[in-house]
């Protein structure tokens, strides 16, 4: 059996193991990200979202659709860990993410490298669980949270992005279709 | 995605750092009226805290879970939370008009508004 020319994702059973060792990933990643004490100036409960890159990988190498599984996942397990509201701000942060990750990554021509996609990925995290939680708390002044959580979610991004870029070079073989 | 940052990254980086100084100004402005802590609970105004007299007090919120605001002159803190996350308690003093915590599970906002002293009224509850 020549086994480079074998290593691709080309068969269901090898994507859905690949797309659950990323939902795990992603998983472990939230949980030991949830340790990390708050930080003085910044929302308490803001984390890095470094998680992400999963879901980046998967629709880079799997698919949106496959992708979206994990950000369900993800939804799911702060809804059980985490509580109701957890749940929610975490499925909607989860949903807009991935709404605007999957053209940054899958356009032909895109001006922006990974780490903007990264950036990209990080804000709209961000607003769609500041807007669940405006909606929650019906009131508007809980949007004060977004200048600091820009700023912390430009940085947290940039190295998400960062990270996905690099490991992407280096997964990019199990892509069907890809040297 | 060919490329791991372009300068385009970098100038979207610049764009979000302004306008989330935009923002900040803009949640920090009008420092109208005393400095005063308001409290909503489902949206609805609560109560409204002169933070500029010299008393302290504790206003326990008949919310689910259970929140206790801390006032003081000059700033306003949750120091008891019912819930396990505790991320209003977390974090810490509100001392300036903008700042405010947020308790998702209870539905409450505490904020921090005004910053000159005028009124006399020490609390107001709606």
């Amino acid at each position: 059996m020549d086994m480079k020319k074998d290593m691709k994702l080309n068969t269901p059973a090898r994507r859905a193991a690949f797309l659950g060792v990323l939902a795990a990933t992603a998983l472990v990643i939230n949980r030991l990200e949830y340790l990390i004490p708050s930080f003085a100036f910044l929302p308490p409960g803001a984390k890095p979202g470094f998680s992400n890159v999963t879901v980046m990988l998967a629709v880079a190498l799997l698919s949106p659709a496959d992708a979206f599984v994990i950000v369900l996942i993800k939804g799911v397990f702060a809804l059980v860990t985490r509580g109701l509201t957890a749940g929610l701000t975490a499925f909607c942060g989860g949903a807009l993410s991935f709404a605007v990750t999957v053209p940054m990554l899958r356009a032909k021509r895109s001006p922006f490298g990974s780490v903007g996609a990264g950036i990209v990925g990080a804000l709209a995290h961000n607003t769609g669980q500041l807007a669940a939680a405006v909606m929650i708390t019906g009131t508007l002044r809980t949007a004060a949270y977004f200048p600091a959580l820009a700023v912390f979610g430009l940085i947290s991004g940039s190295l998400t992005g960062l990270v996905f870029g690099h490991v992407y070079r280096a997964l990019k073989k199990l892509k069907p279709g890809q040297n | 995605m060919k490329k791991i940052s372009t300068v385009y990254d970098l100038a979207l980086a610049g764009a979000v750092l302004v306008i989330a100084a935009v923002c900040f100004l803009a949640f920090r402005g009008g420092a109208d009226g005393g400095l005063r802590a308001e409290i909503t609970i489902d949206g609805e105004k609560y109560a409204v805290i002169d933070l500029d007299d010299n008393e302290s007090r504790e206003i326990t919120l008949p919310t689910e879970p259970e929140l206790t605001v801390f006032a003081e002159p000059g700033a306003v803190s949750v120091i008891r939370a019912g819930c396990r996350d505790k991320i209003c308690v977390k974090r810490g003093r509100l001392t300036k008009a903008g700042d405010t915590a947020v308790c998702l599970p209870a539905k409450v906002t505490v904020s921090v508004v005004g910053g000159k002293n005028e009124s006399g009224v020490d609390a107001v509850v709606y």
